[in-house]
């Protein structure tokens, strides 16, 4: 678990700076630092504008950044890759379309074949849990079970790398830990290397093998903490004092007045 | 029932289930207005024998249909009737057919939306009933000038809709297509134009009922058959009673196409449900 091996993620002295509508520049990334290793669980925390999704839709490949080097397994992020599942902070289906057309939506852009992905697709569905609702319209589904199938939609193209956006920021509190139990869950089966995007220090902890700490905007990597919990965890992982001396750390560096408060659980 | 009849007819999530429960609600909200045209219809009647007025000024309810079962069974409505049908329908298609493909060009391709939106919507302020008599002069008293007129009036509001619905596609989904690597044609066949259905289909609705008005307009400016042209010759001779039989046949034609239009839109954008509905332009 988390043991370095080799980096899939490397961001050198990244720096984004946006241009305003009246035409000032705000600086959102400065100077960011890291590395990713295969098939570890890193989650991003930090106050509300330092800049997590700016981070995110770089190493997507959907924003171009300003300055600085970022590589995925070696080769500089240009525009979006194939290497690179995305899971936002909504599940953005398509309600026209039904559960499993939207699980098979990157088959039909990256033109894959038909006949293996989606029987992949298939089996990602019934691994959310989702297997008797392939027919059911996004409107029919609550929110942790649409979120499920946007994590399934990510899945499908088999990338080594998932982006997670806040996913479960929407969700209320009991979904929200059942979703953090199916996540490891799915993590463990099918070691990905994700980077994962929230608000919940308890989560993150919960969930990572490190957790990089943001400093307010412009943001930059502020902290790194390893997270040394034992696999598999759970919900009993929560109340062991360990889990609560990271958490607690970590609150440490995030602090006050930044308006966190009530979602820093 | 009472929850479901409110709103007239209701769309559910489930279509099985949902449609008997949904027909017997509406049965059951339509009393009141049923029981409304009769009463309509009788004071008509008895005003106009009590006042005894002559047919030329308003004739009674009895008397017009009297006439709309001569005009139908002498067959003199039926072929003035599928001329005019013919212009609507045909002035429909033609008139959405331009109008998406604008619509298409203007809000996905940049230059020619600076090119000729200015003057698209310059055009649109303009009334397309004072340009009518034109028409008849470039395509003559036939059934094409009508059909050009009904187009021309059929064509604003789904251009409008067209434009407004593939602009106000979610940024999140176009956010999604982008970090597949799905292309322009892609976004715009998976995610813009399925998107913008629901705004293009409320356009479709005003255009079918404007597509009438054109028709009946466009027959008023000079036109050899047609509903329009035989209320004008109606008007003429002051056979009122017949005239209003025509405006039955009319108005059954619109309310008619207008359903069927409401009604494949309502299965093609299944997933909107009534209350999102957005009426825009017109």
């Amino acid at each position: 678990m988390g043991e370095p091996g080799r980096p899939i993620i490397q961001v050198e002295g990244l720096e984004k700076t946006y241009l305003t509508r009246t035409g000032e520049r705000v600086k959102a990334l400065s100077d960011v630092n890291f590395e990713i290793y295969d098939s570890e669980f890193v989650s991003v925390v930090g106050p509300s504008g330092c800049g997590k999704s700016t981070l995110l839709r770089i190493l997507l490949g959907i924003l171009p950044k300003s300055k600085g080097t970022v590589l995925l397994d070696g080769s500089p992020i240009e525009g979006p890759s194939n290497n690179i599942g995305v899971v936002f902070q909504e599940p953005v289906l398509f309600p026209w379309l039904n559960v499993f057309q939207n699980a098979c939506l990157p088959i039909r852009v990256k033109k894959l074949d038909r006949a293996l992905y989606e029987e992949r697709s298939r089996a990602l569905l019934a691994m959310v849990g989702l297997r008797d609702f392939s027919n059911k319209y996004p409107f029919e589904l609550s929110g942790g079970m649409q979120q499920r199938v946007s994590i399934a939609r990510a899945l499908v193209p088999d990338p080594p790398v998932l982006l997670m956006d806040e996913p479960f920021g929407a969700l209320d509190a009991l979904t929200r830990e059942y979703m953090n139990l199916e996540l490891i869950r799915i993590w463990e089966e099918s070691r990905k290397t994700i980077l994962f995007i929230t608000h919940s220090i308890s989560e993150a902890v919960l969930l990572s093998d490190r957790v990089f700490i943001l400093s307010p905007r412009p943001g930059s990597i502020r902290e790194i903490v390893k997270v040394d919990l034992p696999r598999r965890r759970s919900l009993e992982t929560i109340s062991t004092s360990e889990f609560g001396q990271i958490a607690k750390f970590i609150r440490g560096f995030l602090g006050q007045g930044d308006g966190e408060g009530t979602a820093v659980l | 029932m009472v929850f479901y009849s409110r709103t007239g007819l209701t769309v559910l999530c489930n279509k099985a289930g949902g449609f008997s429960v949904s027909r017997l609600a509406v049965h059951k909200d339509k009393i009141p207005s049923i029981i409304f045209l009769f009463v309509a219809l009788i004071s008509w009647e008895g005003l106009v024998r009590f006042l005894d007025l002559p047919p030329f000024l308003l004739p009674g309810p009895i008397n017009v249909l009297r006439e709309l079962y001569f005009g139908l069974a002498g067959g003199v409505f039926l072929v003035h009737t599928w001329v005019t049908f013919q212009e609507i329908i045909a002035g429909f298609v033609l008139g959405v057919g331009i109008g998406f493909i604008l619509g298409v060009l203007i809000s996905e391709i940049r230059i020619v939306e600076q090119t000729i939106y200015p003057y698209v919507v310059a055009l649109q302020a303009l009334p397309k009933m004072a340009i009518a008599p034109l028409f008849v002069i470039w395509f003559g008293f036939g059934i094409t000038s009508k059909i050009v007129i009904t187009a021309l009036v059929a064509l604003f509001p789904v251009l409008v809709n067209v434009i407004v619905g593939l602009q106000t596609v979610d940024a999140k989904q176009l956010d999604l297509m982008n970090a597949l690597n799905g292309s322009k044609w892609q976004t715009f066949r998976m995610c813009k134009l399925p998107s913008a259905l629901p705004i293009i289909f409320a356009g479709l609705e005003i255009a079918i009922v404007l597509a009438v008005i054109g028709a009946i307009v466009g027959e008023f400016v000079g036109a050899e058959a047609g509903l329009g042209y035989l209320i004008l010759l109606l008007n003429f001779k002051l056979q009122i009673a017949t005239v209003f039989a025509v405006l039955i046949i009319l108005s059954l034609i619109g309310v008619l196409l207008h359903y069927l239009v409401r009604l494949s839109g309502k299965k093609i954008v299944f997933w909107v449900g009534e209350e999102k509905r957005v009426v825009i332009g017109g």
